[in-house]
């Protein structure tokens, strides 16, 4: 008598073991990919808010109550996120944001401090936007914390 | 695996939207500038070129209903009216975006005469002719649209 074998339905124990390797790598590593994207989302955040603040004060914008700049090219040259020790239990990390600003703005402390100002307050706004899906109800901010870390910001000129 | 997926696509939507919006927004400010700046163009001209000299600038040229339009736009456009300062012999353009995280903004496009008087548009000089009449530059515009101060 012939005997049939039913094969459909099946799958190898190589292939379930293969699976079984694949989640268990997934769920070893999505908190640090959590981790890894907050930090990149605050560092594009960062960047986004202080390329406004720049352009803006860079057409000649100010804000409500703030100095009037002289006419000149500021640009943003670089946006360092360095990692200062712990605050309140998070992971404090602070943006350096170099800019690039004429020297009789950058040289002027009334210049140079609004200015600087702007573009710290701007970056934070952003990055309290990209955490929290809105804007913050304060006009400004001197840190932003989030689930695993808190971020500030300073401003150098080059 | 599908989690992590949503996540790095969430992050790149959230970036492009945050840019692009970034990108509207500096983008406006620098028409409203430029606004600024043919007004203060035309202002100058008049004031430069003696009596009787005037300048019109069409409407299509400085689209009020666009400038301040606030319902198409995330943010906030340019806050009318316009503000001609005679004192300080500039023309302040403000522009609210605090609905997009960016406060309130205001620009000084300097000016040369300190006597720009607004009047309402008439049939002879229709919205925005600048005049000179000798005694004053007189900028034909709704009260809406522009306003002088001393």
């Amino acid at each position: 008598m012939k005997i049939l074998k039913n094969c459909s339905g099946q799958v190898s124990i190589e292939f379930i073991i293969l699976i079984g390797a694949i989640v268990v790598m997934v769920v070893a590593v999505f908190p640090y990919i959590t981790r890894a994207n907050e930090l990149s989302k605050a560092h594009a955040a960062a960047r986004d808010g202080a390329t406004f603040a720049v352009g803006m004060r860079g057409m000649g914008y100010k804000p409500l109550n703030d100095k009037e700049l002289p006419p000149g090219v500021v640009k943003i040259t670089k946006v360092e996120m360095v990692k200062v020790g712990n605050y309140n239990g998070l992971v404090w990390y602070r943006f350096n944001i170099s800019v690039y600003a004429p020297d009789y703005i950058a040289d002027n402390s009334t210049y140079g401090q609004s200015l600087c100002g702007t573009i710290i307050n701007q970056a934070l706004q952003y990055i309290y936007y990209a955490f929290n899906g809105r804007w913050s109800d304060n006009s400004i901010l001197s840190r932003v914390n989030t689930s695993h870390y808190s971020f500030t910001a300073t401003c150098t000129f080059e | 695996m599908m989690g992590m997926a949503i996540l790095v696509i969430v992050s790149f939507v959230n970036i492009h939207f945050e840019r692009f919006n970034m990108a509207r927004e500096l983008g406006e400010a620098g028409e409203a500038k430029m606004i600024g700046t043919l007004i203060a163009g035309a202002i100058n001209n008049a004031y430069a070129n003696g009596e009787g000299f005037q300048v019109y600038l069409s409407p299509e040229q400085v689209n009020f209903t666009r400038l301040g339009e606030v319902e198409k736009m995330y943010g906030l456009g340019v806050e009318l009216p316009i503000t001609i300062n005679n004192t300080a012999r500039e023309i302040v353009i403000k522009r609210n975006t605090t609905k997009t995280g960016g406060g309130i903004w205001s620009v000084e496009v300097p000016i040369i005469p300190n006597n720009v008087v607004r009047r309402d548009p008439t049939a002879e000089y229709p919205e925005l002719t600048v005049r000179n009449n000798g005694t004053n530059i007189l900028i034909y515009a709704d009260a809406a649209h522009i306003t002088t101060v001393s």
